[in-house]
């Protein structure tokens, strides 16, 4: 029983990092904390749902309409609403109060097109099968799951750290006047972070909307919250960080649920949010800030 | 009619009136040159909106009494309002704290402790179960109070309750917990919550091996066709009473079936028949009043319901003097989709 709830914390864990790891690198590369961020995993979802139910596609293909779609709201977000307050030297805190607009306008969309209804993917979307591996009831989605996120995380591992590009988004990250003087032009690299983001995200949308039997308009807000104590914990635009944390805070989540309580499961991982905030104020691991100058 | 609740709820409410007002209207029921007029308000599932639009409908239009809004999370914040406005007012809700709100308040589902009576029935007597682990919504305060109640009648039953667990309506992966549950041992399983979230927590409790021989037991909330629907397979064999079944075989229930889904194109489900019964409710009440009666003798009139054919339970409607209804459950299992009834004595 205890194994089988660890890997129910991990997958879950998993997905948090492809949602969390979005928010963080956006963040970590260009101090923007996308509160729109969880409309955009909604919107992956839908798209996917969309892509099974009218378009009659295969999962497979749902999966990459999700991801394509996801980044193409989050370059959307860059263009229409984080560009033009960077242009007119908007601070954090417009960039912020703007995608908390941005993010209500998205949900208002999703309610309008579902109409508030909790839609969900044709039974047998995936197909229920299980393994019993060594006692664990291991499923086929399980496997899957986890087999995607890995992918996922290694192929934006390579992204920053092994391509020209990626170098690019460091080299902003760090000190952006100074990139644009040694001839970067910054405008296609940030609709590229954007566009992985966003991508990340959806993918995870259509992850969770596939494996919990439900797709709604307010989808992205639970996710958004458990995204917040994970880039906490993790250090902000910390990518092991988050990967870390996410797993951490799958497991502690459904560890409390299973010999807790359910009741104070929520209560279980904020209280130790603050602890680890008393600690650590910069969270467990240090962000892609520092990272990049030691390096 | 929008909002988290609307798909299960909203179009249905309105389908149910409309048909109920048209009947009533037709068959002039108020006597000569008396008619009903139905103004429908959306409130989208929100507190703010539902309580200004009782003041709107009280005092722009002059309504002589307000039917809804649906579920106790709206129900309880509208309902002091409701007094304050002295307008009567018939909810759906579950709570019993709705009517301590003053006199102008009325139920129309029966509370929580007479809501889980047919439940608690099929667990002890009927299935002869020893041990129950039980599921509630800790956001709703008629959820708290059904399993309260639940609860209640099987420690009294001498039923054994191994785990109580409470789960929020914008949970979805209720994965730890179903893999919680499946590695305890009890003979039956009770889920209280919308019907969205019963069907997709069975879904995921089977798929986490819960031993097939558990009993599953769902509260009345369970009874629309999107319950069915969405659990497909999993919800085969769930037990749940309902205060409305569309087969009911009463002259009233087989009339309004028809027409309802003739109207709707449709089966009439729990909130749709709601809706029709709560209408012929109040039209009976203003019947009652007699001409030019105000907001006041109307409420009179509706503590004065009594015995009345209705859709509603096994066929008789009644209002208690604590402005509760009285009716009784019929209790349903899901067998291959479909939904039989189960004699409980």
């Amino acid at each position: 029983m205890l194994a089988q709830q660890v890997l129910n914390g991990i997958v879950v864990g998993a997905v948090y990092a492809l949602f969390s790891l979005g928010l963080t690198i956006v963040f970590g590369f260009y101090r923007i904390l996308n509160l729109a961020h969880g409309a955009v995993f909604m919107w992956g979802a839908l798209a996917g749902l969309f892509a099974v139910q009218i378009a009659k596609t295969n999962l497979a293909i749902a999966f990459v309409a999700a991801a394509l779609f996801g980044g193409l709201v989050s370059v959307a977000l860059e263009l229409l609403v984080f560009r033009p307050l960077r242009r007119r030297k908007g601070d954090e805190l417009s960039t912020i109060v703007a995608s908390i607009g941005a993010n209500l306008i998205l949900m208002n969309l999703a309610q309008q097109v579902t109409n508030s209804e909790s839609l969900r993917f044709p039974f047998g979307t995936f197909p229920v099968r299980f393994f019993d591996i060594v006692g664990l009831r291991v499923s086929a989605q399980n496997i899957a799951i986890l087999a995607a996120v890995t992918i996922m995380v290694a192929l934006l591992n390579l992204y920053i750290f092994r391509t020209g590009l990626g170098a690019k988004a460091r080299a902003i990250a760090v000190n952006e006047r100074t990139s644009t003087l040694l001839g970067v032009n910054p405008g296609p690299i940030y609709l590229q972070t954007f566009f992985v983001a966003g991508a990340m995200a959806g993918a995870a949308g259509i992850i969770v909307g596939v494996a919990f039997n439900a797709v709604s308009y307010t989808m992205g807000e639970a996710v958004m919250l458990q995204a917040f104590v994970v880039i906490v914990l993790g250090g902000l635009g910390s990518i092991t960080g988050t990967v870390l944390a996410s797993i951490l805070i799958g497991l502690i989540q459904t560890l409390s649920i299973a010999y807790v309580s359910s009741q104070l499961a929520d209560a279980i991982l904020f209280g130790l949010l603050f602890l680890v905030l008393w600690v650590r104020p910069s969270g467990l691991l240090s962000g892609i800030h520092t990272e990049q100058r030691a390096a | 009619l929008s909002g988290p609740a609307a798909s299960y709820s909203g179009p249905r409410l309105r389908n149910g009136a409309e048909l109920a007002v048209e009947e009533i209207n037709a068959s002039h029921l108020l006597g000569d040159g008396r008619t009903l007029k139905l103004i429908i308000e959306d409130n989208a599932g929100d507190k703010t909106q539902a309580i200004a639009l009782m003041s709107k409908l009280v005092v722009s239009d002059h309504v002589a009494a307000i039917f809804g809004p649906y579920g106790s999370t709206l129900a309880l914040p509208v309902a002091p309002v409701a007094n304050e406005l002295k307008v009567p007012t018939l909810t759906i809700g579950a709570s019993a704290a709705i009517v301590e709100a003053g006199p102008w308040s009325f139920m129309m589902l029966v509370p929580a402790d007479k809501m889980v009576i047919e439940s608690a029935k099929l667990a002890t007597a009927k299935l002869g179960i020893h041990s129950v682990a039980v599921i509630y919504d800790r956001t709703n305060d008629s959820s708290v109070r059904i399993k309260t109640a639940f609860e209640a009648f099987m420690k009294a039953g001498g039923v054994q309750v191994v785990a109580t667990e409470s789960i929020a309506p914008q949970d979805t992966n209720f994965g730890p917990l179903a893999t919680k549950l499946a590695g305890m041992k009890f003979d039956a399983l009770y889920i209280e919550s919308v019907p969205t979230i019963q069907a997709n927590f069975i879904i995921q409790v089977r798929q986490a091996g819960l031993d097939p021989a558990v009993k599953l037991l769902a509260s009345p909330q369970a009874n629309t066709p999107l319950f069915v629907e969405i659990g497909g397979k999993a919800v085969d064999g769930v037990y749940y009473p309902t205060p409305y079944m569309d087969t009911l075989a009463t002259p009233e229930n087989k009339a309004f079936a028809e027409a309802y889904r003739k109207r709707a194109k449709a089966v009439p489900d729990g909130p749709a028949a709601y809706a029709y019964a709560g209408m012929m409710i109040l039209a009976e009440a203003i019947k009652l009043a007699g001409p030019g009666a105000d907001r006041d003798k109307i409420r009179e009139a509706l503590g004065h319901v009594h015995d009345i054919p209705s859709v509603m339970g096994t066929g008789r409607f009644s209002f208690d003097s604590n402005r509760l209804p009285e009716y009784e459950n019929v209790m349903l299992q899901v067998v291959d989709g479909k939904t039989v009834v189960v004699p409980l004595d």
